[in-house]
Parts: structure tokens; sequence; C-alpha cells
């Protein structure tokens, strides 16, 4: 006669994941743009704008937690340049030799803006996770049949 | 990436018990009293690693160009106007505006690195007992039936930990 009893087992597990991500979001616009108004007293025969192109970009720079993301010029961006499309569509400087036609007002209204070809946007994130994970289990097994080594009156 | 290391051990003992039921008033073995106890023990073991990096990366572009403008004109003279456009006031006498915005193009970069490591490890230990011989029926436990037995006795200290060898 063979028997076979299974007296005990344990089982135990453990996991450790450990996940980090680094990332940038840089929006960056080329061309820009400007305004001018007048109503009428400034004298200017000459262009109103130029389109000037641009040979050099600054850098861009995102620092996290002393952490440096980004510390330079954007590799597409810097293909613009190469390429000889980063330019930027600005006032004429020729205005600077605009004038003013006072006349008989008391008063003349001019308004200039404009927007320059840069970063709009710089972005970053920096995150590190750890997780851990640990199980236990265990059970034994007591026959009922005879013969074992082990009693069933010993079951808690 | 994904690397799997899949290692197990086993161990298993076994050891044979010679029972020797004593006849009353003899010394002598009887040979249908013997019985025969295998203790089995297992302890197989399984580690996995993971390691994986992810790129992600998109670039978005958006080209825009617009003009608005009053008592202005184009310098070339003619009525086709772009982004190269160079203009000029119309009539001097008169107010003007021009608003010119450019984006040629809004360029929108994202570039993301995602790096994941885990590890896991698990074990089972199993033991196990076969009893086998012609004094099997007649096998008792080594326990006594009526005494409830010390905690040690069923989970024993024994056992090796994955976390602290």
């Amino acid at each position: 006669m063979i028997a076979m009893h299974p007296a005990a087992a344990w089982s135990q597990s453990a996991a450790v994941t450990l996940t980090e991500a680094v990332g940038t979001n840089i929006t960056d616009v080329n061309g820009g743009g400007f305004s001018i108004v007048s109503d009428g007293s400034l004298r200017h025969q000459g262009p109103l704008n130029a389109v000037v192109p641009i040979d050099s970009v600054d850098r861009a720079r995102i620092v996290i937690n002393d952490v440096v993301l980004m510390n330079g010029v954007p590799l597409a961006v810097q293909e613009q340049v190469e390429s000889g499309e980063r330019r930027a569509n600005t006032l004429s400087p020729d205005l600077v030799n605009a004038s003013m036609d006072l006349g008989d007002q008391n008063n003349v209204a001019v308004g200039i803006g404009g927007q320059v070809p840069t970063y709009v946007k710089l972005g970053g994130i920096l995150e590190s996770q750890r997780s851990v994970v640990m199980s236990g289990q265990s059970f034994t097994t007591f026959p009922d049949n005879k013969p074992s080594v082990f009693s069933r009156s010993i079951l808690p | 990436m994904i690397s799997l290391f899949p290692s197990s051990r086993a161990l298993v003992l076994a050891f044979g018990l010679v029972l020797a039921a004593v006849s009353e008033g003899s010394y002598w073995l009887t040979p249908a009293a013997v019985a025969q106890v295998t203790v089995g023990y297992s302890n197989p073991i399984f580690v996995s690693s993971f390691h994986g990096v992810e790129q992600r990366r998109g670039r978005r572009e958006q080209f825009s160009f617009s003009v608005a403008g009053i008592n202005v004109r184009p310098d070339d003279g003619t009525l086709m106007y772009d982004n190269n456009t160079i203009w000029q006031i119309n009539d001097p006498e008169k107010p003007f505006s021009l608003r010119v915005s450019e984006e040629g193009p809004r360029l929108n970069l994202q570039d993301a690195r995602i790096m994941t490591r885990s590890a896991s490890v698990q074990r089972t230990e199993r033991v196990f007992v076969q009893i086998s011989g012609p004094a099997a029926d007649s096998l008792q436990s080594v326990f006594a039936a009526d005494v409830r037995q010390r905690q040690e006795v069923l989970v024993p200290n024994l056992l090796i930990s994955v976390f602290e060898p």
C-alpha cells in the first residue's frame, strides 16, 4: 500500500517595479508679425514692413528640480535656420525716418506692436514611481485517512 | 526589450524510516509490520526581470498667415499678397492700419522617454509524506491524539525568506 499525504506548502512572492519618465514639450513660432495703426498723421513713404532672415536662435532651457531636461536649440528649429526658413516678418527699419504731421490737430494717434519668432511654450515632465508588492500564503493538509504521521486532532 | 531568467531549484530529500513493530514479549522483527515513510521536500524558485525603454516623439506643424489692413497696398502694385509681401500706405493723407500675423509654422515638439524596470521572485516550498509498506495500515501518528501541538511543529521556523536569506 502506498499513500500520499501532502503535509504542508508555503508560497512567497515579491515584485519591484521602477518607472521613470522624462519628457519635454516645446512650441515654437516662426515668422511673428506686427501691427501699425495711424489716424493719418504718420508720414511715411517707404515700406511698412520687412522680412528679415534669422541666422541663429536662442537656446531653449528646461530645468526641473535641478535636472536639465533641455538646454539647446531643438533640432527641428535648427533645421529652419540651416534651410533659411527662419525669419521675422516685422516692422520696417525705415520707419525711423517717418514723421508726424500735426497740422492743426490737438492730438494724434499712432499704435505700433509686434510679435517675434520665438518659443511660446516650454514644458517638461520628470516623474519617478516605485512599486513594491509582496505576498505570501501557506497551507497545511492533514488527511483524515490513516496512516498518517500527523494527527487530525492537532489542526487549529 | 524583454528578458526572462527563470531558474528553479528543487531539493528532494528522502529518507526511509523503518519502523518495526515489536511484538509483545519479543524483540524479533516481524516482516509483515515493516513500513517505510518517505518525506519529500521541494523548493522551486522562479525569478524574472524586465527592462523596457519607450520613446515617444511627436511633431505637429500648423501654418497660418493673416493680414488685416485699411488704406494699405502691396508695394509691387499688385493685388496679390502673401507672407513675403511688403506693404505701403496707399493714401498718406488718410488713416491706415495694418496687422500681420504669421506662424510659419507653429511647431509643437513632444519628446518623452519612459524607462521601466521590474523584478519578481516567487517560490513555493512543499513538504509531502509518502508511506508505503506492509505496515502502512497499522502506522499511527507520532503525535498524541488528544494533545494540541505547539505552532512551531506545524510551521517550522527553518523557512528561508526570499527577502532575507
